[in-house]
């Protein structure tokens, strides 16, 4: 079973391309929407004091968990001044 | 009216300010309408080599229904744990935080500041749902063939959902209102969310609860039939009792 | 205006109005004090509809408040003593907000943001505004609108001393618009500076009601301090010796005469001290400022 591991053929490698290929103007968007939220969330944990973690441990999980990292950090990573007034 | 104005004006600017409807996009649209059937079309791809010959046949004959329906599971799970805990805090937050102090004191009534939320994020949500499915319709149809599935099937399971969730809505309000942490409330629908669908195992009674709206939005080829009747009453009625009760409930609370 | 009556709040077990009544004259300024805890806020929020109350009878500008809530709370204005908004708006913004609940004219925000000196940062998130800056917000929104009765809970005490002096200024200017104004605080100097008439309150209960002149007069204390150029210890006994005397407390070279008879003693004091045969360098009348009449009432207790 595991012999089929390495049993690529190039028959097997020209298919996925070939289908890769006719995806992409799918693939395309979402590549975009998903980095285009990663750079939004990077230039709000920047500009903005963050709450919960220092600065640099929301950057990497922003960075490092793509999607789920910024959407965490725009929903609990900002501070809210007056959360903590009283 | 005024304060309905005035609050759903407020609504707007929130959501888009605290990025309830950017977050909102992704767990709605993103995820399961997009990335889904992505995955479905590129697992097979990426498992081949790694699988025996049999189990890749069971992956080979994904037809266009069958990944309409692996997109209803996927969008259940995700809607509802995202409208539950974007939504927790819409009226838990108000009172916990004081903000009603200026609004209740210059005489904003309770009924105004409940119906436009609910009717804000009713629209919102009813919307993110009509698009999530039309956008997984264009990427179905292009990844996969075969299968019966048609706008009108798809327009149409949309409705349920959109009942289904409109439901939901109304019950993440009342408890937002009722307790003081909106995670309580955020918790508690998700688990009567996923709790409910149990009854849809019973033959006899399923139909009369709100769940039996997502069993039969995965029913291709009969979505709408006369069975739906009692499931589509009974959530209308929750919805008349849980926005009563919310306003009823803001009314009484002690907001300072 | 305000007519109060028997009002009671409890929190849980805890009675924190225990059965208060009082009235408030229109056009007047009402100061209510009293320490923190005493009940103040808790009067303020039951009086804005904020929060239910257990028993009693509120009237205002000659209406049940209960039934008539939302009715009344269009021409009341409240300053909480610490507002909170809706951080991600700017300041025009929430005015606007809340001037469409009262429907008041969008046009005019700018000028109200004018006269609260926030024109400047009108277009600045109000999470990144500063304690004063909120104040004078809260100011704002409290004020839309010209509201006919304007509860101020501590308005001075988060401000510096500038601000401070600014807002007892702008109190001042709204009583003479014949505003009727409820203002609580533990600053006394402030209430005596601002207020016609005192109410003050301890744990839940209204120990007095009376207009400041009236106060004055009826706590003012039968004592005479005196201050010698040296330590009259040694004759302070001759001076004990007239009838009309009651006590005489000692504080190195000053002395404090309390007497029976206030009137008789101004005139019979001097020739009393001349006999003494030593320098005096000052002698008054005691007067009792708003802070010994609340010490006074509330170690009474």
């Amino acid at each position: 079973m595991l012999k089929r591991v390495i049993n690529i053929t190039p028959i097997d490698i020209n298919f996925m391309t070939s289908t890769i290929l006719s995806m992409l103007p799918f693939i395309i968007p979402l590549l975009i929407i998903e980095y285009g939220l990663m750079i939004f969330a990077l230039v709000q944990a920047a500009r903005n004091e963050v709450a919960y973690l220092p600065k640099w441990a929301w950057i990497l999980i922003i960075v490092f968990f793509s999607i789920v990292g910024p959407i965490v950090f725009l929903i609990i990573g900002k501070k809210k001044e007056t959360e903590n007034n009283d | 009216m005024k304060s309905f104005k005035a609050y759903f004006k407020k609504e707007i600017t929130e959501a888009i300010r605290t990025y309830k409807y950017l977050v909102l996009f992704f767990g709605f649209i993103f995820w399961p309408a997009m990335l889904g059937p992505m995955m479905l079309k590129l697992l097979p791809l990426i498992l081949k080599n790694y699988m025996p010959a049999e189990t890749m046949q069971l992956f080979s004959d994904f037809t266009r229904d069958y990944a309409f329906q692996s997109f209803l599971s996927d969008s259940f799970q995700f809607m509802l744990a995202f409208m539950a805990f974007v939504l927790m805090g819409l009226l838990a937050n108000e009172v916990r935080l004081k903000r009603l102090v200026f609004p209740y004191s210059r005489g904003a009534d309770p009924e105004g500041v409940v119906l436009a939320k609910y009717i804000h994020y009713a629209i919102t949500v009813s919307l993110f749902i009509l698009i999530a499915f039309f956008i997984d319709y264009l990427y179905v149809d292009r990844f996969f063939t075969g299968g019966i599935l048609s706008l009108k099937i798809l327009f149409e399971s949309s409705l349920l959902y959109i009942l289904y969730f409109c439901t939901l809505l109304s019950i993440l309000l009342y408890l937002s209102s009722l307790f003081r942490r909106g995670l309580a409330a955020g918790f508690t629908v998700l688990i009567l969310g996923f709790s409910l669908s149990i009854f849809n195992q019973f033959d006899t009674i399923k139909a009369y609860f709100p769940n039996y709206l997502i069993l039969k939005a995965a029913d291709i080829g009969h979505v709408f039939d006369s069975s739906l009747i009692p499931a589509i009453i009974i959530s209308f009625c929750l919805i008349i009792l849980f926005v009563f009760l919310s306003v009823l409930r803001m009314k009484k609370i002690d907001v300072a | 205006m305000i007519k109060v009556v028997d009002l009671k709040k409890n929190y849980g077990r805890v009675e924190a109005l225990k059965s208060i009544s009082f009235e408030v004259e229109k056009g007047s300024v009402f100061g209510f004090i009293g320490r923190n805890g005493a009940g103040k806020t808790t009067t303020m929020n039951i009086l804005t509809g904020l929060i239910k109350f257990n028993d009693g009878k509120i009237i205002i500008k000659g209406k049940d408040f209960q039934e008539n809530k939302q009715e009344v709370l269009k021409s009341i204005g409240y300053l909480p003593e610490t507002p909170t908004f809706y951080d991600y708006m700017n300041a025009y913004e929430y005015l606007r907000f809340i001037g469409e609940i009262i429907s008041y004219e969008g046009k005019n925000v700018s000028k109200l943001l004018e006269m609260v000196k926030l024109a400047k940062h009108k277009k600045k998130r109000i999470g990144a505004y500063s304690r004063g800056m909120k104040q004078r917000l809260a100011l704002a929104a409290a004020f839309m609108g010209n509201p006919e009765i304007l509860f101020l809970d501590e308005p001075a005490s988060a401000l510096d001393p500038e601000g401070r002096m600014e807002m007892l200024e702008l109190i001042e200017g709204l009583k003479n618009e014949k505003i009727t104004i409820f203002l609580s605080t533990h600053i006394l100097n402030d209430a005596e500076r601002v207020c016609n008439k005192i109410c003050i309150i301890d744990e839940g209960k209204i120990l007095l009601t009376e207009n400041l002149s009236q106060l004055y007069k009826s706590y003012i204390q039968p004592i005479f301090d005196v201050e010698f150029e040296e330590d009259p210890t040694d004759k302070i006994d001759l001076l004990k010796k007239p009838e009309w005397v009651e006590n005489i407390k000692e504080n190195g070279r000053k002395i404090s005469i309390y007497v029976k008879d206030l009137d008789y003693a101004k005139k019979e004091i001097l020739k009393e001290l001349s006999k003494l045969n030593t320098s005096v360098v000052s002698y008054q009348i005691r007067k009792s400022t708003l802070e010994d009449i609340f010490m006074r009432m509330v170690k009474q207790k």
